[in-house]
């Protein structure tokens, strides 16, 4: 595979893989991903403390004080040059309730104008793709999903929004994403989603995990309070959302 | 007996940090920790703990602090005063930088606003006993991780110290210690450096940046000339891992120095990246410093690491007992042979209260 290694000071680098993206990307990332922590278990690569995946690049992290920076840059880059098995593989199918109305859906319609399509047109193509999940960064718990349907890519909002309100499911070029906590941010929100993605009292501290996909499922203002309610109250556990890979 | 450290007022944005909270960058969680590591460490062994034993981080304007239930023993770390008010009686003794202190119950440590640097620490013998979230107690307010309830410190905030150690009678200061306040800043070039032209390369390191007023964990924003990408590449790229100390350069041209609470992916070009013995210098700036950046290769980023270890350990072996101002030191005139043999000092006495550590005195 096609690599190239850059400097992020002295007890870091990226590998990226210059000519993939989307899906491919972030298979292959997950697979490199795998092969290093593969070796950091097996006892090698002492010094490596985090791996930080991204779309198409894999940020690796040491202690300088531990690990000689360019021993590592060098097996990590023999391992990101062997093929990597970049299947899909078996998807775990999260389908998750989202609200597109009202106050839940501030720029929905803002949206709709700008791609020429009614509202209901950009809930129902939104709501059907299933979307793999490319990656969980920025923020804990924030999953990065894509490829959405090209009539609803637009860059990002020209000045960000300083509050996002935590739930809020975001587009932005060719991906989705939910907004796990309140935050800054830059994405077009058109709908909200009840469900907590991070918990650091799970077993896996993030909901959703790269490798797995996402489709959403519209609900009105009124289940999700009451999806709300639920969710809060211990009635519905948030990893009931999982399918078996089977649309609901 | 439930020994506890009171916050009487927080100061501003003091949180409990350690070494920060790693290996969960898989799952978008931010590393945290020290803003300013070197500090921390002399701190902690200012009172006998390890390295990284959380510890109370203030920025610019510190806490106030009681002893409930007992005596706590504090270290004071940065370049940080404070007043000592006893519980018994009207006293106010002047506390001075990395020196400890020990706080009977009811006395109170009120931190005086930091004139030079922006972070302090307050560390306390045996520790704070907390449960660590994420392997880590570092605070991360965003997602309420770590610290007291996820949130930085609250006025009536109740800390649990451990109270295991034994307690060694004397003070100890560090004589010695590091300055973590600086104006250059050293940087390696990348991973984006190939988005500018060697002239905007120049014009970056040339010029003295102002440190904004925007200055918080999360970053560090800097005013100054204008530093454009090439036109064909643009300051939009596909997003990729950041780390604490990455300097990116958003459309405004304006810099900002990711710092330790910083997200884990981003999308603006990276002209370079801080060096690893310089990230705690980041710790101290201050808004209005003005800084100018220095590209340095691996090697010498590796060499000024290798030299800031041994300063840390001289720091650290500077540490000795304290008797207060303008109170000699037993040990140290035992130690240049002046009065060996002339005063038996485990007779009491000579120094009431600080017997034990004349006799068994550790540095």
């Amino acid at each position: 595979m096609d690599i190239r290694v850059l400097t992020l000071g002295d007890s870091a680098f990226t590998i990226e893989f210059p000519k993939l993206k989307g899906a491919i990307g972030a298979r292959s990332v997950r697979a490199l991903r795998s092969c290093i922590e593969q070796e950091i278990d097996e006892g090698r690569l002492s010094g490596v403390f985090d791996i930080i995946s991204a779309s198409r690049s894999l940020t690796v992290c040491l202690n300088p004080d531990v690990a000689n920076y360019s021993d590592v840059v060098e097996s990590i880059s023999v391992l990101a040059k062997k093929p990597l098995n970049n299947e899909g593989g078996h998807k775990s199918l999260w389908v998750l309730p989202a609200c597109y109305e009202g106050d839940l859906a501030p720029d929905l319609s803002d949206v709709a104008r700008r791609s020429g399509l009614s509202v209901e047109d950009v809930v129902s193509i939104h709501s059907s793709a299933i979307y793999d999940i490319f990656l969980i960064g920025f923020l804990p718990g924030f999953a990065f999903m894509g490829e959405i349907d090209p009539r609803l890519q637009f860059p990002r909002r020209t000045s960000p929004r300083i509050r996002v309100p935590a739930g809020s499911v975001g587009i932005a070029n060719e991906q989705t994403a939910v907004y796990p906590w309140e935050s800054p941010g830059g994405w077009h929100l058109i709908a909200r989603c009840p469900v907590p993605f991070f918990d650091s009292a799970w077993a896996q501290p993030s909901l959703l995990s790269p490798g797995g996909s996402v489709k959403f499922r519209p609900i009105s203002a009124e289940e999700y309070d009451d999806v709300t309610a639920d969710l809060s109250a211990g009635r519905i556990s948030p990893q009931s959302f999982l399918t078996n890979g089977e649309e609901s | 007996m439930l020994v506890v450290l009171k916050i009487l007022s927080p100061g501003i944005l003091s949180s409990l940090q350690d070494e920060g909270r790693k290996g969960f960058a898989g799952f978008g969680v931010p590393r945290s920790g020290a803003a300013d590591a070197l500090s921390l460490q002399v701190g902690n062994a200012l009172v006998g703990n390890s390295a990284f034993e959380t510890a109370l981080e203030f920025r610019f304007l510190g806490p106030k602090v009681m002893a409930v239930g007992g005596r706590i023993r504090l270290g004071l770390a940065g370049d940080v005063t404070a007043e000592h008010k006893l519980a018994s009686g009207s006293d106010t003794i002047a506390i001075k930088p990395w020196q400890s202190v020990t706080l009977d119950d009811g006395d109170i440590l009120s931190i005086d606003p930091l004139k030079n640097g922006a972070t302090g620490y307050l560390t306390v013998e045996g520790g704070f006993d907390l449960t660590p979230v994420l392997a880590s107690s570092s605070t991360y307010a965003r997602a309420k991780l770590g610290g007291v309830n996820g949130l930085p410190l609250q006025a009536g905030d109740s800390i649990k110290v451990r109270t295991t150690q034994p307690r060694d009678g004397l003070e100890k200061i560090v004589s010695a210690p590091l300055s973590t306040v600086t104006d250059v800043i050293r940087v390696m070039a990348g991973p984006q450096d190939d988005y500018f032209s060697d002239d905007m390369i120049s014009k970056f390191s040339d010029q003295d940046y102002k440190v904004s007023s925007d200055v918080d964990r999360m970053g560090i924003r800097l005013e100054g000339d204008e530093i454009t990408p090439l036109p064909e590449k643009g300051s939009d790229l596909i997003s990729d891992g950041i780390v604490p100390g990455a300097i990116q350069v958003p459309g405004s041209g304006q810099p900002i120095i990711l710092f330790v609470d910083c997200q884990t992916i981003g999308g603006y070009p990276k002209i370079g990246a801080v060096i690893t013995s310089d990230l705690p210098l980041l710790g101290q700036l201050v808004p209005g410093n003005e800084i100018r950046f220095r590209f340095v290769s691996l090697e010498e980023a590796q060499a000024a690491r290798k030299q800031q270890n041994i300063d840390l350990d001289r720091a650290i072996a500077s540490i000795q007992d304290y008797f207060g101002e303008g109170v000699m030191d037993l040990k140290a005139l035992y130690e240049v042979n002046l009065i060996g043999g002339v005063v038996d000092a485990s007779m009491s006495g000579h120094f009431p209260g600080h017997l034990e550590g004349v006799v068994h005195g550790k540095n």
